[in-house]
């Protein structure tokens, strides 16, 4: 067998083992989804003993590590849901599991033997060969970690493990399994409509994001950006089931907290994805902790996102402190991502704190969202008075790649025109309260990256530019958003409300 | 003039919101057809679509995509250096164990070729060895170049197999992970032989 399509059969029964015991607190499809997100991530677990150990990954430690990633969210799970009452969706099929193996197994043994992939010097020098000193003897560097960070490092790992040499199978899937979430996403939001308007609105939305040349591109390439934009929208579509806003089981009322565990997990990828990527982790998260105090969140709930994202960020932070210390670095000192796994902690105990205290102002409508959004205005005042002439040059690179230069064609004239036509043209008595929170996600991904950038490096014109790749990332949750909007549309013109 | 009813502005506001959702969906589509023109292109203009890096096919061949990768002429010696620990890798079936190479690393490359870029005989770096080796590599004193006789007879043996960026292997009767680097008496050739085939003796 192929080793990508090894590596993607293994991680699939990683994450239905792991979130085995939950399965039916989620549903079939939200269960199946959740399974290659969820089963990845526990590679980085294995990285995180192989470079606490000094040893590479072998056979015990990728079954000991994958066991104890099994077991850790599985535990996580049953904890967090333990007074949550009983699973509210039927049995998962048994032939709905025969249905996602043999896509996955036709999908990346077609991609397996097509060849077909795309990569630059990032991939070829970096991230392929990164991940096989990571397979064969546990090591890693200070400009490894602030360069790259761990969790593709890991991925191909587990690639080479399996005994490939040149890991490209498993972008494709991350590529298929975005679309599939995508697909989901604005299956739940249009959960007021028919089966099959809900199908053709899933269907076209989803169409519109795989008939996008970026998204072709970004599926094939050997680089962190695939891996990230499919974590952010797990993360963001993981908060919506879990208050019910996508999909109408408790409408606000109430949380899921298995969702809350997984979107979790997904920030936590977020954060370990890339050298930015506690930067980016921040646009999941302020959606996230905007979410909780909105629905009055218990502190059961609080813990149930924040403990494996602060947890599994926190293990292989050690895992790779114990290996390399506090690490140096131009880009991502090791200082840095433990003031961020700090900073996360802290707002954890917050809104623990928070959690038996009256919020009503807080709590009520978008209010949190708009705490976050007033918080953000002083700092980037700050960094823009500090960037000083980069930010202007940063801004006028970003923008100019976006609209013309960075080879998007149409996308993003098209996500503004979506964005100011759903501000100007939205009817009331359909609104889903989780299109304000996803709008919100846009625009603190623009935020974060004017920041980062305007701080860091002004970028330059052409498709290469680091903003101009990194802006796909949040490409799919503006089709997300997409599909939240005409799904009220759609509820609006054919009289269907809640 | 009668006041409005509850339920008449109930209607009132659901006709604006029918009306405002129509008007939304017909722009909404209107504007998602120019999306559709991206598919387009990518069927019609495959290897044109976003990128300068074009969509290739090595597959599972680290060796071949390095001849996909970019043809910069300074990073040559990057590609040849993948090009023999992949073969290493592929004679051990699994990782190097050992990777002895001339500390004078010069050794192993003639003088410059015609081509003004050194195409034609790319050099080899240390820390890419090092690196790619998953840190294997022993340095170790000594001259890399082999008799034409001994590697005539390799060849003869069928044990020789020439690679990309004028690299070969030379493969051993059973697996091994233990390799020393060599080259002809021209150093055009690098090759990757088994410690148990090679004159050097190695601890």
């Amino acid at each position: 067998m192929p080793a990508g399509v090894a590596l993607t059969l293994v991680s699939l029964l990683v994450g239905w083992l792991a979130l085995a015991p939950a399965r039916r607190r989620i549903g079939t499809l939200g269960y199946h989804l959740a399974a290659i997100p969820v089963g990845l991530l526990g590679w980085v677990v294995c990285s995180a003993a192989a470079m606490a150990l000094g040893v590479g990954f072998g056979w015990l430690l990728v079954i000991v590590g994958l066991a104890a990633w099994v077991a850790l969210v599985a535990g996580c799970t049953l904890w967090v849901t333990r007074s949550f009452g009983e699973p509210h969706f039927a049995k998962v099929p048994w032939w709905s599991y025969i249905v996602v193996l043999g896509v996955l197994a036709t999908f990346s043994w077609a991609v397996a033997t097509a060849g077909i992939t795309a990569y630059s010097a990032d991939g070829w020098s970096q991230y392929v060969p990164d991940g096989m000193v990571m397979s064969e003897i546990g090591k890693t560097s200070g400009r490894a970690l602030g360069h790259r960070m761990v969790l593709l490092t890991a991925v191909h790992a587990g690639y080479f493990a399996l005994g490939g040499e040149f890991p490209y199978v498993i972008h494709p899937v991350m590529g298929l399994v975005t679309a599939g979430l995508l697909f989901a996403g604005v299956w739940w939001a249009a959960a007021r409509s028919s089966r099959l308007v809900r199908g053709a609105l899933a269907a076209i939305v989803t169409t519109l994001l795989v008939s996008n040349a970026v998204y072709l591109f970004m599926s094939l390439y050997i680089h962190s950006h695939m891996i990230t934009a499919m974590y952010i929208l797990a993360a963001i579509v993981a908060t919506g089931r879990a208050v019910g806003w996508l999909g109408r089981e408790r409408a606000g009322s109430s949380t899921e907290p298995t969702w809350l565990v997984i979107a979790g997990l997904a920030t936590a990828a977020v954060v370990l994805a890339r050298p930015d990527g506690a930067a980016y982790s921040l646009i999941p998260f302020a959606v996230a902790a905007a979410v909780l105090v909105r629905v009055r969140a218990q502190a059961a709930e609080v813990d149930a996102y924040f403990a494996p994202l602060v947890g599994t960020s926190a293990l292989v932070t050690a895992g790779a402190m114990a290996q390399t210390g506090v690490w140096e670095s131009d880009k991502l000192p090791g200082i840095v991502l433990l003031a961020f796994i700090g900073a996360q902690a802290m707002v954890w105990i917050a809104l623990r704190w928070l959690s038996g205290r009256d919020t009503n102002w807080l709590a009520r409508g978008t209010n949190a969202v708009r705490a976050i959004v007033a918080l953000d205005v002083p700092v980037l005042l700050v960094v823009w008075r500090r960037a000083g002439e980069q930010g202007v040059a940063a801004v006028q690179n970003m923008t100019a790649n976006l609209l013309s230069q960075g080879g998007y064609r149409f996308v993003w004239p098209y996500a503004a025109g979506v964005l100011g036509m759903s501000v100007a043209l939205r009817p009331r008595t359909t609104r889903n309260p989780y299109t304000a929170y996803v709008l919100f996600a846009i625009v603190q991904f623009f935020a974060v990256a004017l920041a980062v950038h305007a701080l860091t490096h002004p970028g330059r014109l052409g498709w290469g530019d680091s903003f101009n790749r990194v802006a796909f990332h949040i490409l799919p949750v503006v089709y997300l958003y997409a599909g939240l909007y005409v799904s009220e549309l759609v509820a609006a013109v054919t009289g269907q409300r809640d | 003039m009668a006041e409005e009813s509850p339920t008449d502005r109930t209607t009132t506001s659901r006709r604006a919101d029918v009306v405002t959702a129509a008007i939304a969906l017909v722009l909404f589509a209107a504007i998602s057809l120019y999306q559709v023109w991206d598919l387009r292109a990518a069927v019609t203009d495959f290897d044109g679509w976003w990128a300068f890096f074009k969509p290739v096919y090595p597959g599972d061949d680290f060796v071949d995509a390095t001849l996909d990768a970019e043809q910069i002429s300074n990073w040559h010696v990057y590609y040849r250096s993948i090009t023999v620990t992949t073969a290493a890798r592929r004679i051990a079936e699994g990782r190097i164990d050992a990777l002895y190479a001339p500390e004078r690393l010069y050794l192993t490359w003639g003088t410059r070729a015609d081509d003004p870029t050194d195409y034609d005989r790319p050099g080899l770096r240390d820390v890419s060895l090092e690196g790619l080796s998953s840190r294997a590599v022993i340095w170790n004193d000594y001259d890399p170049v082999l008799p034409d006789e001994l590697i005539e007879r390799w060849r003869s043996e069928g044990r020789v197999t020439d690679m990309e960026w004028k690299a070969a292997a030379v493969s051993p009767d059973e697996p091994e992970s233990e390799f020393v680097i060599h080259t002809d008496m021209d150093r055009t050739i690098v090759y990757v032989v088994p410690a148990s085939l090679s004159p050097l003796e190695v601890e």
